[in-house]
């Protein structure tokens, strides 16, 4: 049947754009305030009379709280549904944010940071989001948590200028004050309106489409493949996909982790001033503003296996720049080329593993893989610190990152897609070639 | 700062120095007041939530 040009300008928008465009705010949100972060320590440090140590140590036990609370809000969901995971999360992160605004000394600073605030933290990203997008996408899934998970590099570059002039012109309290009011008045009212579990509250179905069969590829999209098993998660863990899956998101941790703590050291080190490096880093995160965006969309019209492994190979090529270029050199075409591959693991894993394993266990399991990530890293951060004082060179971490890299990159080109994946089975496609 | 970076691209946290470094650059390159930054940032925010809220209520409605 012909559409006509007026049938096209009539057509509204899905109602899942709505959904992702509440999501990109809410990671814009989180990520932008949590990155910000750095711009308090120094004056915590100076009103509550502790050194820079203690105040990390504060955020240091928000990382661990926050990797161990995401398998959690991850059962939540499965059990609550995401939308209120992500909703209550939201709005308890804006009046813990608020109270942040106003603790009296340290020891409080790490209560309300370290625990209730970084707990809350893992119910609205990246886990929850993961099921609500899964169930309102199959064919553009990959598209929708690409766009979404840019919201957060769109916060990390607008939103850390934003409260650091607030912070110039009055002073932490207030910028805290702002952040606490903007994510409960504004973050936890669209997330509690807009978003929906499923598309089926709306009498719609995922993508917009109309099943003339009654839904039989939007439930084998939901369903996930053969591997699939509702009523056992754990079971998940003794199959290949997994742990493939999982392995090269170790690896993603891993190196991301080396980076986010040892790119500066390494450009002062080789003889780059901090200003740059900063630069860099920041033209990494622009980069990957647009990669994450690009490669969630192009997964939609590959194997996702092969796009997540040409961006573990990307960020590989990435490495080698910076292990055997000048630095300076290096620098820049790493984040240039790094930056692609920045995000774009998180929609390409996640959507994955909703395919594979179906969706009704999709949070507690990309809880799991967050937990994993978050740890892999930590833990690689603290043996690359190992690796320099013993050698004073960062080459042998780059070269053995380098290693990871093509090693996670092989490993997700084994993902058997086409015989695990709802995409590639034959229900998926059903009701369009009737 | 050993652990302060480590939370990856999920919620990564900042060096001090950088960031105030990268406002000293802001504030070079867009050459106009803090308050003029702060105002024309705050609109984009309020903005964002205020327009998504609207269109999806709208289309709700209209469906």
């Amino acid at each position: 049947m012909a559409t006509t040009p007026d049938a096209i300008a009539k057509k509204p928008v899905f109602y899942g754009w709505y959904v992702v465009a509440a999501a990109f705010f809410m990671a814009f949100m989180v990520v932008g305030s949590r990155q910000s972060i750095g711009l308090f320590m120094d004056v915590w440090a100076e009103e509550f009379d502790v050194s820079i140590a203690v105040i990390s140590a504060a955020i240091s036990i928000g990382f661990v709280v926050n990797g161990l609370a995401h398998p959690i809000m991850g059962k939540l969901t499965d059990k609550f549904g995401g939308r209120k995971v992500m909703a209550i999360s939201m709005l308890g992160l804006g009046l813990t944010t608020g109270l942040l605004a106003l603790v009296p000394n340290v020891y409080l600073l790490m209560g309300v940071y370290g625990f209730l605030m970084s707990f809350a933290m893992a119910g609205v990203l990246f886990t929850p989001i993961t099921s609500v997008a899964s169930r309102w996408f199959r064919k553009k899934r990959g598209t929708a948590m690409g766009l979404l998970a840019a919201g957060g590099s769109a916060g990390g570059m607008l939103l850390v200028p934003f409260l650091a002039y607030i912070m110039l012109l009055t002073d932490w309290r207030v910028t805290l004050g702002v952040v606490a009011a903007v994510m409960s008045l504004l973050a936890f009212p669209v997330l509690a309106l807009v978003v929906r579990n499923d598309p089926k509250e709306l009498g719609l179905q995922p993508d917009g489409e109309t099943d003339a069969d009654g839904g039989a590829a939007r439930q084998a999209a939901l369903r996930g493949g053969p591997l699939a098993n509702d009523n056992c998660w754990q079971c998940s863990f003794r199959s290949a996909p997994m742990w493939q899956m999982m392995l090269s998101y170790v690896v993603c941790g891993i190196t991301t982790g080396v980076i986010g703590v040892h790119f500066v050291p390494f450009a002062v080190n080789g003889g780059i001033d901090k200003g740059t490096a900063a630069l860099a880093f920041g033209l990494l995160s622009g980069v990957n503003l647009v990669g994450v965006a690009v490669a969630g969309a192009l997964s939609d019209r590959m194997r996702r296996k092969d796009v997540l492994a040409a961006v573990y190979f990307i960020r590989a090529v990435a490495f080698v720049c910076l292990a055997f270029l000048p630095t300076s050199m290096g620098l820049w075409l790493f984040a240039g080329i790094a930056g692609i591959s920045w995000l774009a693991t998180v929609p390409l894993t996640s959507s994955l593993v909703s395919e594979v394993y179906g969706v009704k266990n999709v949070g507690i399991l990309a809880g799991v893989l967050t937990m994993v990530h978050q740890f892999g890293g930590a833990g690689a951060v603290f043996i690359a610190g190992v690796i320099f004082t013993a050698t004073g060179s960062y080459t042998p971490i780059f070269i053995a990152s380098i290693a990871l890299l093509v090693g996670a990159g092989f490993l997700s080109l084994t993902v058997r897609e086409r015989a695990y994946s709802s995409r590639f089975q034959p229900a998926f496609t059903a009701p369009e070639t009737a | 700062m050993p652990l302060l970076s480590i939370a990856g691209h999920h919620s990564d946290v900042s060096d001090p120095t950088l960031l105030q470094w990268i406002v000293e650059k802001f504030t070079d390159v867009v050459n106009v007041a803090p308050l003029v930054v702060v105002i024309i940032i705050a609109i984009i925010v309020v903005a964002m939530p205020v327009a998504i809220l609207t269109l999806a209520l709208r289309a709700r409605r209209a469906s």
